[in-house]
């Protein structure tokens, strides 16, 4: 698997689109530090919106790269040679955490520097702040586990347009679900979607432990149930 | 004999459709096995099986005496390279960067070898032009390249010359011949341009309907498909007394037809057959071709 692994981390560093997404974190966290100093607005939390916007375009991106793989056929050469489905899956997966998680710690990295320089260290609890930031950390995670279980799943170009697809219902239920009020079950869905979780991250997160359990048992099922489909299934 | 690949009774079941149904054949090892079938006969199914791409539904397969259902199937596997339909290289990199790529995946220490394989294929001064800027031939040579990285001993051409020019044809043709002959490369190739395929197989199965129909050596289809006078009489007990008597070879096709092989006397092998009483009703010239063997095995309908 360290094989397989070396050559997507490889290929991810050779690609355009990959290294615009890890540089445009950096652009990001600097532009959401500039537009809240210029609105008066510019607070520690304000940096957990713009994660929401990343997954949008790093789950396109991390899909695409995986469906290449089967639309130039070259999952073939993986499979020929004699590699284990499993093992080419989880190398897909590592290396889908890795883009999404470097790409988030640069984000992180560059906000915290530009806070630390405009505001200094007043006005939020680093505790609070880190709470956070390992809550969107396990989010986002859980969002590269359910990219790479579809991409693997369609096995087409669409591995990279379906993320997106799924990502606005998702967006709309954590945006309108501030308007059904307090409903249960609007409560439980708010905490097992990951990107629900991170609309919630302006304020200091109260229940970051039962979102990261959530993170994490959303990871392990798709990662899971991504593996068992893959080897069973026929590929072209 | 010593085979490669054995197949027993292999079957793939799409839904309603019967890909494959029971197949079973044998690729002999040194050989280079020409697949021959119809578009949709199964070719590219059971090399896509081979390959570990899908799975049969029922039946097995060996890979080097190494079934199938056995765990160490995926190591056996790097015995093998192959070019499944259409080369599977990577379009924004060069002909070596995606040989480097392969050596990555099969974990090989060093990248020696790769100009070696490059000069082989004929891609050594190809430079840093990208693989998406070049031509179909040169695009199958590199997919052949890519197959050859783990230096394997058995290799699967899915129709390698599809869509090629003459030039590229000849190309390929020789490259097949010289790693079969120079590197004791197994060789699989589908392919239904059989002209081409006459020219380098020295093994062939012909495949129909899911179902291998008929496997035989060069040789054998030589002599099946050699320039003969096809006779039809009305009684062939007394044609092979005669032709026996004349030391002429010749092969019985049913009650009243056979071969005769060489150029007979005519005259005098009337002569003989009617003190025998047996009238010759016909006599014509016969050369079959792979192709025409083909359609004479599988019938000549639709391919659809």
């Amino acid at each position: 698997m360290n094989k397989l692994l070396k050559v997507n981390l490889k290929l991810m560093l050779r690609r355009k689109d990959t290294m615009i997404c890890v540089i445009m974190s950096a652009v990001l966290a600097l532009l959401e530090v500039l537009i809240s100093k210029l609105n008066g607005s510019l607070d520690w939390f304000g940096m957990f919106e713009i994660p929401l916007i990343m997954m949008m375009f790093m789950s396109a991106v991390g899909g695409l790269f995986i469906s290449r793989d089967y639309t130039q056929n070259t999952i073939r050469n993986k499979l020929t040679v004699g590699h284990k489905r499993s093992h080419i899956y989880l190398a897909n997966q590592i290396a889908e955490t890795v883009f999404f998680g470097v790409s988030l710690i640069i984000f992180f990295a560059v906000s915290s520097a530009a806070n630390l320089i405009v505001i200094g260290a007043k006005g939020a609890a680093a505790s609070d702040v880190l709470k956070n930031m390992t809550v969107c950390f396990f989010a986002v995670v859980a969002v590269s586990a359910l990219t790479t279980f579809l991409a693997m799943t369609v096995k087409s170009a669409a591995g990279g347009v379906l993320p997106i697809i799924i990502m606005y219902p998702l967006l709309m239920f954590a945006a309108m679900s501030q308007e059904f009020g307090d409903s249960k079950w609007i409560q439980v869905m708010n905490d097992i979607i990951p990107l629900s979780q991170m609309t919630a991250l302006a304020v200091p997160d109260k229940r970051a432990a039962i979102h990261i359990v959530y993170s994490l048992i959303l990871t392990v099922f798709f990662i899971t149930a991504g593996v068992v489909n893959f080897r069973k299934a026929d590929l072209k | 004999m010593d085979y490669v690949l054995r197949t027993n009774a292999l079957t793939k079941q799409y839904k309603d459709f019967k890909a494959l149904n029971g197949l079973t054949m044998n690729v002999p090892k040194g050989s280079i096995y020409g697949f021959v079938g119809r578009n949709g006969a199964g070719k590219t199914t059971l090399i896509r099986m081979v390959c570990g791409i899908q799975f049969p539904t029922d039946g097995s397969f060996e890979l080097y005496g190494v079934k199938n259902s056995d765990p160490n199937i995926s190591e056996t596997r790097r015995r093998m390279g192959a070019v499944v339909e259409t080369p599977s290289i990577l379009p924004y990199l060069s002909a070596r960067k995606n040989l480097e790529m392969q050596y990555d995946i099969m974990g090989m220490p060093d990248y020696k070898g790769i100009d070696e394989l490059l000069e082989l294929v004929g891609l050594k001064n190809t430079g840093n032009k990208h693989a998406r800027d070049f031509s179909l031939g040169m695009r199958q040579r590199l997919g052949i390249a890519v197959a050859l990285c783990g230096k394997p001993d058995f290799l699967v051409l899915d129709e390698p010359i599809n869509g090629l020019d003459p030039q590229g044809i000849i190309e390929m043709r020789e490259l097949i011949i010289k790693l079969n002959r120079e590197n004791n490369i197994t060789i699989l190739i589908s392919s239904h341009i059989l002209d081409e395929l006459a020219k380098v197989a020295t093994h062939y199965g012909f495949i129909n309907g899911g179902q291998i129909v008929r496997e035989m050596s060069a040789e054998e289809l030589e002599n099946e498909c050699r320039k003969c006078v096809r006779v039809k009489v009305t009684d062939t007990g007394a044609l092979a007394r005669v032709l026996d008597g004349m030391g002429t070879d010749y092969r019985m096709i049913d009650k009243e037809t056979a071969d005769i092989f060489a150029s007979p006397n005519i005259t005098k092998l009337a002569f003989s057959l009617w003190e025998e009483k047996c009238e010759i009703l016909s006599a014509s010239e016969h050369d079959e071709n792979l192709e025409g063997f083909f359609i004479s095995l599988v019938g000549g309908g639709s391919n659809e």
